[in-house]
């Protein structure tokens, strides 16, 4: 009957090529972790960095998990979303982190990858826009095979988390 | 002579650098010499062999000249051939110095070694220089030369030849050859090398050895004495495999297959999302993502490697069927033929046309090329057909020689023949048609049923050209034979040809079909099972009997998913979270559970389950009277309510669905209140815009913040579901600031002498919404107490009476407050009203009246608690009820009547129902032209036509004698006709000429004693001796009062009266 408290925001992301850039974001856990408030999944406003190539979104986190076991530690991930000038959307990189697992306040660093497709769909890419996508979402998370997805890098988003963890110790869980 | 060999060694570099010294420096010198130096050679030569002879040292002169030889071969042969005329030269330096040396050396002996080093250094350096004078020294030192020969002994260099070398050493040494050894020699004698990999056995890979490496090995080994027991039966060295690996851990190659299906990517076009539709739906996969569930039976083999003989056979035969069997479908003979006839059909139409144009020539054309084509087409097809069927045959041939040879059948399939005949007209036809095709087969027809087996196969390939054709049925019916009559060899087979063995089931069968089988535990395509098997071994009968999709969750849990459950605080947080928490929305949530009453939890529990409860049934079970429509004056009404117009101007009135109570749930259900009219309301006095106390002026009812309260009490249990009429207002007595209309007349005004003007009226309709339907039991009395047979009149008269009109009320026996049932006419007796309020208006008798139904009503109320249908009433005496000061409507019924009966009035009880208070009892009193309602709750008087009496029904009377029901159509107060005489409009429950039950029924006995007093022993023995208690009765009651009076000195005499009361039936 651990609680844990993660309270935070997504600061923003930056090293993208793309400029205007949105958020997707969720958290995933395992089956014996329970939401008691607060929203698993959102998305931010698409920022248009001014100065500077980092793209602030500060959007808020908060979320409250009641658990009984410590698999399946909750799992943040991310999609960055680019809209171009004629607001069409497009993905800019998958990424994923755990959320830290000790209390206190955390500056996290999530570096984003992106499929890179055959050599038409980079064509593709490149000239009109959209890109390959996975079909599934939760490889972003799950950790299959992946060995043979060829990526490139995309940017990295910022994140700070705040953590608080209730009666762990009571389990034998020192933190 | 060791150092002599030396130096003679370090000269040899030394000629070669004095030589190209030479070269340079005295070039000239040198060409110019070379005659002379030739003839100094000559000479030299002739004086050493004259020396040489002399010294008779026939030997040593031979090695000599060997070892000159051989010193200057290797050295000169090279440097000297540009220097022809400098070798000759330096020939004989060298063979000076040598001489030199040997002499010096000889001389000086050990000691002065060094020095003749030294000596012979600084000779050679002359050489070059004095080569004039060569001459004269070499004379010297052939004169030594000569003179040493017998002091030492020259032999030449031990050298061996490389080849005796090679033949002492093969004597000793052996040296395998890398040459490939054939298999008889590493095999015992007359074994074929068996190779296990091309037995369908998995061979591990061995580490990588070179060929050649091998071979020298394997002829090494083979010149061992026992070598050939380090082969292999395959003929190879033994040899483990890998170390590396686990011996079974084999995979599959993976590499051929596709990409994850989880890591798949598609392209997706950007896209420009629309207004308001989110991205997030496609966050989350899970939403869309369902399961679906694949129950595989089993698996049918086309091909595998452990079918026997016949296995393979049979696969063929069945691709061979199923082939066949398209083909049927298809049916491209029977189109094509179709073809066939509609275009020789049209050709002949086209021929018997005598005017023939040119595009009919051409469409002739086109259609003699078109038969021919399909005819071939045709043909090919049947032959296709033919050869189909021929070696569907031959297959099923093959398989039964098979079965015959090895004497038993594993497998199921049995082939039998159906003969088709043709239909007389197709016979016809074709006969018409042999132009276009001898060999025509119809595959319809009446089917003979005629099994043939493949034995008689010859005479279907006579019959081809016949109009018959066969067709191939499969059965799967043969009878396998039994596994004991099975050769021994083959057990195994028929153990493999099992397919879905559903090992998964039963571990332990499991085991044994994998010992039974003794499958390859390296065959990789078994190397999941043999996992499997080693890990049931391993974890003995641990295992689980479920499926886990999170493996080991459990042994890790902090606490159980019930725990979590069960937290309150948990429960709080989510509700809070959904929004379904209202008390606690803004309050913080305790931190611990033993902080959170349990209180929160029931209430919400409690709602919930009527909720789920109502959510688990259909709309039927919920909706008593569910209706669908069905009917076709249902149909046609629906579709008529489309048609008529949109408001009629006197609506229909629809009977609105009803609900049971016990489906409702809070919030549910609506009170519709609509006010239609109001009559005689009070009108303000003044014209101040502003009414006593409060502003209601738009700016001050805009600030107004005040709540509102509205209360609702629900006791009542519904039977009315609409409530509709005029009520009189309850005004104060006096009401300030108000006055009436003066043009308001009321026009019963005149005919009733109450002042109406000062009464307030309104009229009302409220409903509430949805309708509920009131649940009525049926009551059922088995208990009478007394004179059973009126009692069980009584509950007979008030059936037949609910059957005739089931809503009207009736009431004939009750319980009295000793829970004894009685007749309710038992209640009513004349009752003295008290005194003072008698003596208040000694002259005004209706006044008196009026004062006493005043006095009655003040009497406190007690609701019912039971319900009023079930019979089950308990009613108190007048008396009991003024002593107690307490009583439901009845009884103040009750008691109003008995008072109005102790002025002799004509009155009695009214059973009815009221438009406000539902169920009522209401006193009828008889006037000398009319009748009056007293209600009793109220304390006023109605007259019978008074259109703001409450009373809605008038449904039963009863007083002192008799009860009566109304069986009149309608009972409405103003339409009833009251005369209870009557016997068409009013039924009794009594005859009338039915006597007072009590006196008969019970028979009273007994006498008063009077006797003195003696003794109380003395008395009672006197009431025992009158008999009395002996009554053979049963239910015998009995009566005792004692009365003692006294006289003077103690004088008493004592009455004692005794009465028996018992029962007569």
């Amino acid at each position: 009957m651990a609680e844990v408290h993660v309270i935070g925001q997504i600061i923003g992301a930056t090293g993208f090529s793309e400029s205007s850039l949105f958020c997707k974001w969720g958290i995933h856990t395992g089956a014996a972790w329970k939401l008691l408030s607060g929203v698993r999944e959102g998305q931010t406003q698409v920022d248009t960095p001014q100065v500077g190539d980092m793209a602030y979104w500060c959007h808020p986190i908060d979320l409250h998990f009641a658990t009984k076991g410590l698999q399946g530690w909750p799992r943040l991930h991310l999609q960055v979303w680019s809209q171009d000038s004629f607001g069409r959307c497009q993905l800019a990189g998958y990424g994923f982190c755990h959320v830290p697992s000790s209390p206190g306040t955390h500056q996290l660093d999530c570096p984003t990858w992106r499929p890179l497709g055959s050599w038409r769909e980079q064509l593709a890419r490149a000239f009109v826009g959209g890109g390959p996508q996975l079909l599934h979402a939760d490889t972003i998370y799950s950790g299959a095979d992946r060995y043979r997805l060829h990526t490139a890098a995309g940017g990295t988003v910022r994140l700070e988390l705040g953590l608080l963890l209730r009666h762990f110790d009571r389990y034998g869980v020192e933190c | 002579r060791k150092k002599i060999f030396k130096n003679t060694g370090e000269r040899y570099g030394k000629f070669s650098k004095d030589a190209q010294h030479c070269k340079t420096v005295q070039d000239n010198q040198v060409i110019a010499n070379t005659e002379e130096n030739q003839s100094i050679v000559e000479t030299l030569r002739g004086k050493v062999r004259e020396k040489l002879r002399n010294a008779k040292f026939t030997i040593l002169q031979e090695s000599i000249s060997s070892l000159i030889r051989r010193m200057f071969i290797s050295t000169l042969n090279t440097d000297l051939l540009l220097f022809n005329p400098q070798t000759e030269v330096l020939l004989d330096e060298g063979l000076s110095f040598f001489v030199l040396s040997g002499e010096e050396g000889s001389t000086l002996g050990q000691s002065s070694e060094q020095r003749s080093v030294n000596d012979s250094y600084s000779k050679c350096f002359t050489v070059g220089n004095k080569l004039q004078n060569v001459a004269k020294g070499q004379d010297e030192d052939f004169v030594e030369e000569v003179i040493f020969t017998d002091l030492f002994e020259v032999k030449a260099a031990e050298y061996e030849d490389d080849q005796e070398k090679q033949t002492k050493e093969q004597a000793n040494i052996f040296v395998p050859s890398s040459s490939p050894v054939a298999n008889q020699y590493k095999l015992p004698k007359g074994m074929i090398p068996r190779i296990l990999e091309d037995e369908g056995f998995y061979i591990q890979k061995k580490p990588k050895i070179f060929k050649k490496t091998c071979n020298k090995m394997e002829n090494r080994l083979l010149k061992l004495s026992k070598g050939k027991c380090w082969f292999e039966e395959s003929g190879e060295i033994m040899s483990l495999p890998s170390p590396i690996r686990q011996s079974w851990n084999f995979r599959l190659n993976t590499n051929k297959e596709s990409l994850n299906p989880a890591l798949k990517t598609t392209y997706k076009k950007a896209i420009k999302s629309h207004i308001g539709s989110s991205f997030r739906n496609k966050m989350e996969g899970q939403r869309e993502m369902y399961q679906l569930d694949l129950n595989i039976i089993g698996l049918q083999f086309s091909h595998h490697p452990l079918f026997n003989q016949e296995q393979v056979l049979c696969a063929r035969l069945l691709q061979l069927y199923e082939c066949f069997q398209e083909r049927q479908k298809q049916n491209l003979p029977q189109l094509l033929y179709e073809k066939l006839k509609t275009l020789t059909n049209a050709t002949q139409s086209v021929n018997e046309n005598f005017e023939i144009t040119q595009l009919m020539r051409k469409s002739l054309q086109d259609y003699t090329w078109q038969i021919s084509n399909t005819k071939q087409l045709y043909n090919l097809e049947l032959e296709k057909d033919l050869s189909l069927l021929h070696s569907v045959l031959q297959t099923w041939k093959q398989i039964k020689s098979l079965r015959q040879r090895q004497g038993f059948t594993s497998t199921t399939v049995k082939l039998l023949f159906q003969r088709m005949e043709m239909n007389k007209s197709d016979e016809q036809e074709q006969a018409q048609m042999s132009e276009v095709s001898e060999t025509k087969k119809k595959t319809e027809g009446k089917i003979l049923n005629f099994s043939l087996l493949a034995s008689e196969l010859e005479e279907t390939e006579i019959e081809r050209t016949n109009p018959i054709t066969l067709r191939p049925q499969l059965y799967f019916t043969a009878e396998l034979t039994n596994l004991s009559n099975c050769p021994l060899l083959l057990r195994n087979v028929e153990v493999r040809s099992i397919p879905g063995i559903p090992w998964f089931i039963n571990a332990q069968k499991l085991f044994q079909w994998a010992d039974e089988v003794r499958i390859d535990p390296n065959n990789p395509e078994y190397s999941e099972l043999m996992e499997l098997i080693m890990y049931m071994r391993h974890k003995g009968q641990d295992i689980p009997q479920y499926f886990r999709l999170e493996q080991l969750q459990d042994e890790f849990n902090f606490v159980s998913e019930e725990e979590i459950k069960k937290s309150k605080r948990f429960q709080l947080l989510q509700l809070r979270n959904t929004g379904q928490l209202d008390i606690f929305l803004l309050q913080q949530v305790p931190l611990y559970d033993r902080e959170i009453p349990d209180l929160v939890f029931q209430e919400r529990r409690s709602i919930m389950k009527r909720i789920t409860k109502v959510s688990k049934f259909n709309l039927p079970d919920i909706v008593a009277n569910y209706e669908e429509i069905v009917s076709s004056s249902q149909l046609t009404h629906a579709i008529c309510k489309f048609v008529e117009p949109r408001r009629k101007l006197k609506p229909q009135r629809k009977e609105r669905k009803r609900v049971t109570a016990q489906s409702i749930s809070d919030g549910d259900i609506k009170i519709l209140i609509r006010i239609l009219r109001a009559y005689n309301i009070p009108t303000r006095k003044t014209a101040v815009n502003s009414s006593p106390g409060h502003d209601y002026s738009f700016s001050n009812l805009s600030k107004i913040k005040d709540n509102i309260y509205i209360n609702i009490f629900d006791e009542v249990i519904i039977e009315k579901h609409t409530i509709s009429g005029t009520f009189q207002v309850n005004i104060p007595p006096v009401l300030l600031g108000y006055t009436w209309s003066k043009t308001y007349l009321s026009p019963k005004e005149d005919c009733n002498g109450q002042n109406l003007r000062e009464c307030t009226f309104i009229n009302i309709f409220a409903t509430i919404e949805p309708q509920i339907s009131y649940v009525s039991c049926n009551s059922k009395l088995d208990k009478f107490s007394d004179q059973i047979d009126v009692l069980q009149k009584a509950q007979i008269f008030k059936s037949n009476c609910k059957a005739m009109f089931p809503n009207r009320r009736i009431i004939t026996t009750v319980f009295n407050d000793e829970g004894i049932q009685t007749l309710v006419t038992r209640y009513i007796k004349a009752l003295n009203p008290p005194q003072q309020l008698l003596d208040i208006f000694l002259h005004d008798s209706n006044a008196t009246l009026d004062l006493i139904a005043r006095f009655v009503s003040l009497i406190p109320f007690m609701s019912d608690t039971l319900d009023d249908n079930d019979g089950s009433d308990i009613w108190m005496t007048s008396e009991r009820c003024i002593s107690l000061a307490i009583g439901n409507k009845e009884e103040h019924a009750i008691l109003l009547c008995n008072f109005f009966l102790y002025f002799g009035k004509k009155a009695l009880v009214l059973l009815g129902t009221s438009f406000l208070e539902g169920h009522v009892a209401y006193v009828l009193t008889q006037e000398t032209n009319e009748y009056l309602f007293w209600n009793p709750s109220t304390g006023q008087c109605h007259k019978q036509f008074d259109p703001f009496c409450p009373l809605q029904s008038v449904d039963c009377l009863f007083n002192d004698r008799n009860v009566w029901f109304n069986i009149q159509q309608n009972n409405t107060p103003m339409a009833v006709y009251l005369d209870y005489s009557k016997e068409s409009f009013w039924k009794q429950l009594l005859p009338k000429n039915f006597q007072g039950t009590k006196v008969q029924s019970i028979q009273v006995t007994g006498f008063p004693i009077r006797m003195p007093y003696t003794d109380v022993q003395s008395v009672i023995d006197a009431v025992y001796q009158t008999g009395i208690h002996s009554s053979e009765f049963p239910e015998t009651e009995f009566a005792l009062a004692v009365y003692i009076h006294p006289y003077p000195n103690n004088i008493l005499s004592v009455w004692v009266y005794l009465v028996s009361l018992s029962q007569h039936h």
